[in-house]
């Protein structure tokens, strides 16, 4: 009987298991296997480092003992344990201003075993809830969790001049970022708009290096842009098999859209404060592409083109509103098509 | 110190093309989460990326299995001990419940205690002896065996329930 039913569970698990598909994404392996070898190195050589450092405070100790003085003050004795105090590995983001936030803060700990935990807590303290991860999931991937509204949490190495998540919709995120007090590590916090929350596909950042980083494990090549007052950087974005081309201001007006295969693509953004209204357009060439012309709607506004990647984009620069209340069209050569106009509606 | 290399990173992935379905089918078995299976898949692939230099030749995917049961032994004492159900796909509850429940065995599965399961799964779908499967838990084999005979007193129940065909069609 039993063999009849091992037999059967046997059959029944081979079944289950037969239409599995295997999603592994073998580069990502790789790329989170060195980012942990690097981390696991790092971490040696500062325990190496602490350890020396004791060592040349204990060998210094012994020497001064041996000349009969002392290096250091006496100790006094005390009645009781001396307090001590432990530093944790935490980055605490301020919650407050976000409307829709069950917490007024969200705690952040890395522990030494690569435990990386969550919590939320209320203004008088009170921890409200707690959650764990492997700190190597929430490594630069990032996890996604609920306080009310959608966040999402992840390490990145180094401390980063500025971080621009990557998301599948264009709802609006607000994205801050803390380096953490040991390692080499910064906890970036992603706060999505209100309701159903786009997914986080990839986070970029700027390195310390001025070169941008992809969560991806990849440094794509960028072009930075001083216009007219707009000033940032341009590069394409490679997350999940779709090329983003992607800008990150450096007043914080940041972009990315989607740029595959060979397409003509515009984009508009406008910032608006006390000054006025501050307008870009921007229009990604196909590949190929030669000899861009501008028919500008308004002859205030000005326009310029640069290279990412090989490819031509043109910036203009002006403060309509709208796309349109800025440019009629834009032109360009096609090798295969000849001279072609792109209307702007 | 280690470091990556070319070249071992080209023999780390081959095995891993061999490796990650079945890795991806017991941690599924174990799971009945998709989710959550490629979750623990990613993680023991790259602990075993780590241990590459350590791992004897022709043994990466016993190793690689056991650091996956272990991760997942670890979730689930997690998810039992932390207050919180928040983090969403991640370790959301009792993430060993969240079970799709098209699937029969799964199904049944999850109705089983963690530990029990663990056993079926590594005995009866991974064909590991009683001895492994003890090594890979790191519990006695005598514990092995009476959670396997438990587990599939169980299921025997569970099976008789089940009228042929059930649990396949929506």
């Amino acid at each position: 009987m039993t063999n009849d039913v091992e037999e059967q569970v046997r059959e029944e698990l081979a079944a289950s298991a037969h239409g599995w598909i295997d999603r592994i994404d073998h580069d990502r392996v790789l790329t989170d296997g060195r980012r942990a070898l690097r981390r696991r190195s790092l971490r040696r050589a500062a325990m190496v480092t602490g350890a020396v450092a004791a060592i040349a405070v204990l060998g210094w100790a012994g020497l001064a003992s041996g000349f009969g003085r002392s290096a250091t003050p006496a100790v006094i004795a005390t009645p009781s344990p001396a307090p001590s105090t432990v530093t944790l590995n935490r980055a605490t983001f301020d919650l407050t201003g976000v409307r829709g936030a069950d917490y007024a803060r969200l705690e952040v700990t890395v522990t030494t075993d690569g435990t990386l935990w969550i919590s939320g807590m209320a203004a008088d303290g009170d921890v409200r809830f707690t959650s764990s991860i492997e700190a190597l999931y929430a490594s630069t991937h990032g996890v996604m969790t609920d306080v009310g509204v959608p966040v999402a949490v992840g390490l990145i190495p180094g401390t980063p001049a500025w971080i621009m998540p990557v998301t599948t919709g264009s709802t609006g995120v607000v994205s801050d970022v803390r380096r953490l007090p040991a390692g080499d590590e910064s906890v970036y916090l992603v706060v999505f708009g209100s309701g159903k929350a786009p997914r986080l596909v990839g986070v970029c950042w700027g390195g310390a290096d001025s070169e941008v980083h992809e969560s991806s494990g990849t440094s794509p090549a960028s072009t930075d842009l001083d216009f007219d007052g707009h000033r940032g950087t341009f590069f394409f974005t490679d997350f999940e098999d779709v090329s983003r081309l992607t800008f990150h201001g450096d007043s914080g007006n940041s972009f990315s859209f989607e740029a595959n295969g060979s397409r003509y693509r515009p984009y508009f953004t406008s910032e608006h404060d006390s000054a006025g209204t501050r307008s870009m357009a921007v229009a990604l060439l196909p590949w190929n592409a030669t000899d861009p012309m501008v028919d500008l709607a308004d002859p205030s506004a000005t326009w310029t083109t640069l290279e990412v990647s090989g490819r031509t984009v043109v910036v203009v620069s002006g403060t309509s509103d709208t796309m349109a209340g800025m440019v009629r069209s834009v032109s360009y050569t096609d090798a295969k098509d000849g001279r072609v106009t792109r209307p702007v509606r | 110190m280690f470091r990556s290399t070319p070249a071992r990173d080209a023999e780390f992935a081959e095995f891993m093309r061999s490796a990650s379905a079945s890795l991806g089918r017991t941690a599924w078995l174990l799971t009945g989460n998709a989710d959550l299976a490629d979750e623990l898949v990613q993680a023991a692939l790259v602990k075993t990326y780590l241990a590459w230099p350590r791992v004897r030749s022709g043994e990466g995917l016993a190793y690689a299995r056991r650091i996956l049961v272990n991760l997942n032994v670890d979730r689930y004492r997690r998810s039992r001990t932390t207050p919180s159900d928040r983090i969403d796909g991640v370790v959301a509850g009792n993430a060993e419940s969240a079970v799709d429940d098209r699937d029969q065995a799964t199904r049944m599965m999850a109705t089983l205690p963690a530990q029990q399961r663990r056993v079926i799964v590594l005995r009866y779908y991974d064909d590991l002896s009683e001895a492994e499967v003890a090594h890979h838990l790191g519990v006695s084999v005598g514990a092995v065996k009476s959670s396997a005979s438990r587990g599939l007193a169980a299921l025997r129940t569970r099976f008789a329930r089940v009228p042929e065909g059930e649990g396949h069609d929506e």
